[in-house]
């Protein structure tokens, strides 16, 4: 393993060792070791998988949308694995609905907030001086609101659609992207290759595109994969209260809502979409976490 | 050091107020005619016209959004285009709910996670510590909305011993605080663990070890003293979501408090109040903010010897 691998012999063999070496290489073997992280991305995988095939087992208005009054509040069955729900729809099948728009919502805001926030973030923390002062003023003002109630007022001024609670629920994450890609930026910034980048005259985009945001990759795809889950869970919220995806379209929070009425005595009600929600949030957040282990391993030792 | 506070005091003024202007121009946005709605069908088009001025709907949205700034550092928020009063007549009514639960929330998430952050931390890798780790992930990840109604069926529904909806009695409050606290709990247990980890290996815990300190006192007196600030940076910086979290939790358990009172408002549009609302909650986020800056200072007499030292240049 630890060979030199300029003493090999062959051209192969140190294609080999360098691969070996490469550094995405090593964060993925470390990533590997973490059993949880690896059990949340299997999990991840199923749902989104699910999510993506579940045209191929249902059908949307048939199954998912269309009321059934006759099979109302049926326990589990053979029929119906996880029973059905106060309008007779099977639940098993709006939970997988449901998945869909929560993902897509999720990663929506999530890359929207991203890639504003690397916009604002590089500007800021490159150029400095005026121009930063006025970015990180803006940030301080939305920072000052708490997402969630900002999402609710920008949802409710527009439409509750997906497109638009991406971009509510985006707006209050492009802060804190923004604060840490310019911290980032700034210890990065007077390093002497990125000096060296502009003395052979690179141009500025190339420079903080290629030789620093990817150099500071690292807490920006964690804090990525952060926000998908609390969007996620920003996003159920809006819907439990009414405000966010509207009836039918099947959502993890709005069938919590609707289940509310009804759990004294059908607790299985409540139990298949809280249980969704928790394990892909915290599927999310495993996999941030053992991705921040993994390029750090001074942490865990 | 007073200077300081001062300074961070005055700059809350230009921050609250383009707080007050994104949530203005938000809802200036929003589509759908007050009046229409306040008046009814028979309305007649000249009292359109005069509720219209009276409102102050007709006017530009810069010469609407000074009068509101204005009016709102006398105390008023407006008038509410549902009950036709001032919504600070039931925006006052409801924050104190709102307030207790808060703090409460955050009183609780604070005195549980920081001895389970540390426990965790002094027994890393053993099963108390996964237990502590696997509750904190769980934590974190789950909607409070939904621990909420697990907390409700469990002892309300089974055990039947707390109310599950309301604020008659004391007991009332029990469940949603602790719903409440659910996410911050978790998230300081996590901070709280992963820095006193990384105190304990620290050299001076070491040096206190070698001239005889016991364990017990190099923990809780060397090592949690420091191993504190982070975790009091989360339950700042958390605080605000602790604040919007309240808009579900309220929801859950029929608390008339400021949550309750936003999402109401949102489904009639009754913008002023929803304005009234968020404003309050930006400038209750702002102040805690400013006070946990100030926390920081008492607890480390390094961070105090920075302000005073910055005090003296300016």
């Amino acid at each position: 393993m630890n060979q030199n691998p300029v003493n090999g012999t062959s051209n192969a063999d140190l294609r080999k060792a360098y691969k070996r070496q490469s550094q995405g290489r090593d964060i993925w073997r470390r990533f590997c070791k973490n059993k949880m992280a690896v059990a949340a991305l299997i999990v991840l995988s199923i749902i989104v998988l699910a999510a993506c095939t579940a045209d191929l087992f249902w059908d949307y208005e048939q199954d998912a949308c269309a009321l059934n009054i006759s099979e109302k509040l049926q326990k589990p069955s053979r029929e119906h694995i996880l029973g059905t729900d106060e309008l007779g729809r099977d639940i098993l099948c709006r939970l997988v609905y449901g998945a869909r728009v929560s993902l897509e919502v999720g990663i929506g805001a999530a890359t929207f907030a991203l890639v504003i926030g690397a916009i604002l973030g590089s500007i800021g923390g490159y150029y400095g001086g005026r121009v930063d002062s006025i970015i990180m003023r803006v940030t301080d003002v939305l920072l000052a609101i708490p997402g969630l109630l900002l999402g609710i007022a920008i949802v409710s001024a527009f439409k509750p659609t997906v497109f638009y609670m991406a971009l509510a629920f985006g707006i209050s994450y492009v802060s804190k992207f923004t604060r840490i890609i310019r911290s980032a930026i700034l210890s990065i910034r007077d390093q002497e290759y990125v000096e060296a980048a502009r003395a052979i005259g690179a141009k500025d985009h190339v420079i903080i595109l290629r030789h620093i945001l990817l150099n500071c990759m690292a807490p920006i795809l964690v804090q990525y994969a952060l926000c998908i889950g609390t969007r996620i869970l920003s996003v159920s919220t809006l819907s439990f209260i009414g405000l966010g995806i509207q009836a039918p379209t099947p959502d993890w929070g709005s069938m919590l809502a609707g289940a509310r009425a009804y759990i004294r005595g059908n607790t299985y009600l409540v139990m298949g979409p809280g249980l969704a929600l928790l394990l892909t949030i915290s599927s999310f957040n495993i996999i941030g976490d053992g991705i921040r282990d993994a390029l750090d391993p001074r942490l865990k030792k | 050091m007073v200077k300081y506070a001062l300074k961070r005091l005055l700059y809350m003024i230009p921050v609250t107020i383009g707080v007050i202007f994104v949530v203005y121009l938000i809802m200036y946005l929003t589509p759908g005619d007050p009046v229409a709605l306040l008046l009814g069908p028979d309305a007649t088009p000249e009292l359109i016209e005069e509720t219209r001025a009276a409102l102050g709907i007709s006017d530009p949205f810069f010469v609407q959004f000074f009068n509101y700034v204005i009016n709102l550092f006398t105390g008023h928020f407006g008038t509410s285009w549902y009950t036709g009063n001032d919504v600070s007549l039931r925006l006052f009514s409801a924050i104190p709910y709102t307030l207790i639960l808060t703090i409460l929330a955050l009183a609780l998430a604070l005195i549980i996670s920081i001895p389970m952050g540390v426990i965790a931390a002094v027994r890393q890798n053993r099963p108390a510590d996964y237990a502590v780790s696997l509750f904190a992930i769980c934590g974190v990840s789950a909607p409070t909305f939904w621990v909420g109604i697990m907390l409700i069926l469990l002892f309300s529904v089974y055990m039947g011993i707390l109310p599950s909806a309301g604020v008659d009695s004391w007991e009332s409050y029990i469940l949603p605080s602790i719903t409440m606290s659910f996410n911050l709990l978790a998230s300081i247990t996590r901070t709280q663990r992963s820095s006193m980890l990384e105190v304990l290996r620290a050299d001076y815990i070491r040096t206190a070890k070698a001239k005889g300190v016991s364990n017990r006192v190099a923990v809780y007196y060397h090592a949690l003293r420091n191993a504190i600030i982070p975790s009091i940076t989360v339950a700042g910086i958390n605080f605000g979501t602790l604040m919007g979290g309240s808009v579900a939790i309220e929801t859950v358990f029929a608390v008339p408090g400021v949550g309750r009172l936003l999402s109401d408002s949102i489904k009639i549009h009754d913008t002023p109040t929803v304005i009234g609302c968020m404003v309050f909650t930006a400038i209750t986020v702002s102040i805690v903010n400013l006070i946990v800056d100030m926390l920081y200072a008492a607890i480390d007499p390094r961070i105090k010897a920075q302000y005073l030292k910055g005090g003296k240049k300016s």
